[in-house]
């Protein structure tokens, strides 16, 4: 903390002539990246009158570790266990939209089967993630239950991914071409069975936190992000949605087996803290229907369709933009391939690019600093996609 | 000495710091499924009255610099754990320019948990053994960075300006 | 979508190509960029989506690479600029689109691309960074990981007499 201190130039002011005096016009606060309530390791620079913040500045690049350059130096397949490390939350994005940039360039077709169980991946990924951002917002306004009970729950979604693909965080199961092997035994009904247990889970969750009193009034009227706002920050997935607008990439420009599924877009109206919890935590519900239709429609067959000997597997050149809708907002990647066996250039585009700096400053400017936890939890910014 | 150690094996806090990927499997061994209380061992937000310092993968040089400055911080006794491949040897990130490769030419690594990421059973069982390892005086990294103080500071220096602290900011 | 390309094209005169995946590409010139940028925000581009820059090493340019998306039409349009890599300056968008200057300030760290008129070009992600930009072909990580991360390694010897004691 530094004061800022001024002179002041000589004034007359009732009937005293004061001269010089010293006064503190702001006080500077740094707030992260050794801080419990920062979203990760990252970093907030304040000045504040008061308590009320008149200029917040982020400050990314604890967790820059240079994967655009790194995959620019390796082979296609080399680059596929190094990606899913890009967003810690929910890595299975990464695998997904690298394959699909790489079916989209070489023309490698997936089989349904594959399609489907890299669907049921996403969709298991964003429960898990929507867990953690429940215990993680809860907990930023003080409340400690409801993150003991999400992350256990949490857990029960490891668990399945741990026998589907052999580790909990980082599963590197999706490759070029489908993905690395089929479901497990029995693992339709396990996941059936999980969902109807996580169904009644998020009713107590209701009980404990999103119905209750303290919670709306706490939350509502706080980081309003209007309509016009929304889309002159480029505000993407929830956070828009929050906002009123109904735009959700699984819906408007459908990949992998979204097309055949039904579901409703989510939104609310207010665009303040309130609202962005409540999509998410109704968006959870209609994940759950999304998987259990995925598990219902799941078509037989193969699930890998081999690609080029990869040592010297080279891709056509050109250059494509997928995305997908992940738990944070848009996620893409943008590969440029100039016909070589390393790519040119990957692009990642993390959705807290935008909702981390210039939203976030926006946001914070005029509020309290009780409030900037909350305000960065209820956004969902992950700092390892802004660093890359 | 050793009846104090005894005791400084009991209660262990841990500092609340993210510095990597590793930090996503904290949560599970927090909270109830895992539940680290059991050991004695919980999150603290300040580091000055924090035991341990847990590094949770990997550190850009930005960071290293934050780190370097909440261990000096911490009282000693203090331990550090390496938390995953990346602070052993550079593990994924073994030719990235942002990242440090080994973190004991820094720091005094006390105990490493290898793998990328470590199972949270790893990190209960190296926490069981950090237990043992500070009862029995096994563990003292801390007077190794007294003792070698020259050294360290002079690796460090190598990455960065030592003496002079700047953050980016208007 | 089909429909919307000729259509934009016969209002703004532009050459737009149809790619697959909902996208299409359009190359204009470095000093129309700020023009083009605001013809298609009024029709409809509203959505900034991130920023790519390029280095072909080879022919000596960047390649800038504006991602804007139609929300109502379903179109990914890519504007793609060249650049001098020796004189890499171009002219900033920030006004027009208010979250381009973050992956501005992206770009200038990593590129070393200087945008003229962004208010706060100031270090994004690096801190300290004396070398070339990073993200240029011509930096070489593996020889800068060489020089800056291998030193001598004396924590055998430091260590030496927890070994000998407890193992």
């Amino acid at each position: 903390m530094k004061q800022k201190t001024e002179q002041k130039k000589s004034l007359n002011q009732g009937g005293k002539n004061m001269t010089e005096e010293k006064s503190i016009d702001f006080f500077e606060y740094f707030i992260g990246p050794q801080h419990p309530g920062i979203t990760g390791n990252f970093g907030v620079i304040l000045n504040a009158v008061g308590d009320e913040i008149i200029k917040a500045q982020a400050n990314p690049g604890y967790l820059h570790r240079a994967f655009e350059k790194l995959m620019e130096q390796r082979m296609y397949l080399q680059n596929v266990p190094l990606v899913c490390r890009i967003c810690v939350p929910e890595p299975d994005v990464n695998e997904a939209l690298y394959s699909m940039a790489i079916e989209t360039l070489t023309g490698i077709e997936v089989p349904e089967r594959a399609k489907y169980i890299r669907t049921i991946v996403l969709e298991m990924a964003r429960l898990a993630a929507y867990l953690f951002y429940f215990g993680g917002t809860a907990a930023t306004l003080g409340l400690y239950t409801l993150p003991n009970w999400s992350f256990g729950d949490r857990d029960y979604i490891l668990d399945l991914f741990e026998e589907l693909t052999g580790a909990r965080i980082y599963h590197i199961y999706m490759q070029p071409g489908g993905v690395r092997r089929d479901l497990p035994k029995d693992f339709t009904k396990k996941l059936y069975s999980l969902l109807q247990t996580l169904k009644k889970r998020i009713k107590e969750y209701d009980g404990i936190f999103f119905d209750a009193a303290l919670f709306k009034k706490r939350t509502k009227g706080v980081g309003v992000i209007n309509k016009d706002m929304a889309i002159e920050y480029s505000v993407t997935g929830p956070n828009l949605r929050a906002s009123g607008i109904a735009y959700d990439i699984r819906k408007d420009t459908p990949y992998l087996a979204y097309p055949d599924i039904n579901f409703n877009v989510i939104t609310e109206n207010e665009g303040d803290f309130y609202s962005r919890v409540m999509v998410r935590r109704r968006e959870f519900e209609e994940d759950i229907k999304i998987l259990e239709q995925l598990i219902d429609k799941l078509p037989s067959g193969e699930v890998w369709n081999r690609y080029p000997m990869p040592l010297n597997w080279k891709v056509e050149k050109g250059d494509v933009y997928v995305k997908v809708e992940s738990t944070k907002g848009e996620y893409g990647y943008y590969v440029v391939s100039d016909g070589s066996e390393k790519p040119r250039r990957i692009h990642v585009r993390g959705p807290s690019m935008t909702h981390g700096i210039m939203l976030l400053e926006k946001l914070l400017k005029g509020q309290r600093i009780a409030d900037i936890s909350p305000i960065m939890f209820s956004l969902d910014i992950c700092p390892p996609d802004i660093d890359r | 000495m050793s009846i104090l150690n005894k005791f400084r094996g009991k209660s262990l806090w841990m500092l609340h710091y993210c510095t990597g990927c590793g930090a996503i499997e904290m949560p599970p061994v927090m909270t109830s499924r895992y539940d680290m209380e059991r050991f004695g061992i919980i999150p603290m937000a300040t580091p000055r009255q924090a035991d341990i310092l847990l590094i949770t993968g990997y550190l850009a040089v930005k960071t290293l610099k934050r780190v370097i400055r909440t261990y000096e911080q911490m009282h000693s006794p203090k331990w550090v754990v390496g938390f995953g491949a990346c602070t052993v040897n550079g593990g994924m990130y073994w030719d990235s320019y942002a990242t440090i490769k080994k973190l004991e030419l820094y720091l005094p690594v006390d105990l490493y948990i290898a793998g990328c990421m470590p199972r949270p059973e790893a990190i209960m069982d190296a926490f069981i053994e950090l237990r043992k390892g500070i009862s029995s005086g096994k563990y003292e990294g801390w007077k190794k960075y007294i003792e070698n103080y020259d050294w360290y500071k002079k690796n460090q220096a190598k990455l960065f300006d030592v003496k002079k602290w700047s953050v980016n900011y208007e | 979508m089909s429909d919307f390309i000729t259509r934009l094209k016969n209002i703004t005169g532009l050459n737009i190509h149809k790619e697959k995946l909902y996208q299409a590409s359009l190359k204009v010139d470095k000093e129309k960029i700020r023009k083009t940028l605001l013809d298609l925000k009024k029709e409809g581009f509203l959505q900034f989506t991130t920023l790519t820059c390029i280095d072909w090493i080879e022919e000596k340019t960047f390649q800038l690479v504006y991602h804007l998306w139609h929300r109502e039409e379903k179109l990914h349009l890519k504007v793609k600029i060249d650049i001098d890599r020796d004189a890499p300056i171009v002219e900033t968008v920030s006004d027009i689109y208010i979250v381009a200057q973050t992956y501005e300030r992206e770009v200038k760290e990593m590129f070393g691309v200087d945008f003229k008129g962004n208010k706060r070009l100031i270090p994004f992600i690096l801190e300290d960074w004396n070398e070339i930009p990073p993200m240029r072909r011509d930096f070489n990580t593996r020889e800068y990981v060489k020089d800056m991360y291998e030193t001598e390694d004396r924590t055998e010897e430091i260590f030496k007499p927890r070994w000998k004691k407890y193992d």
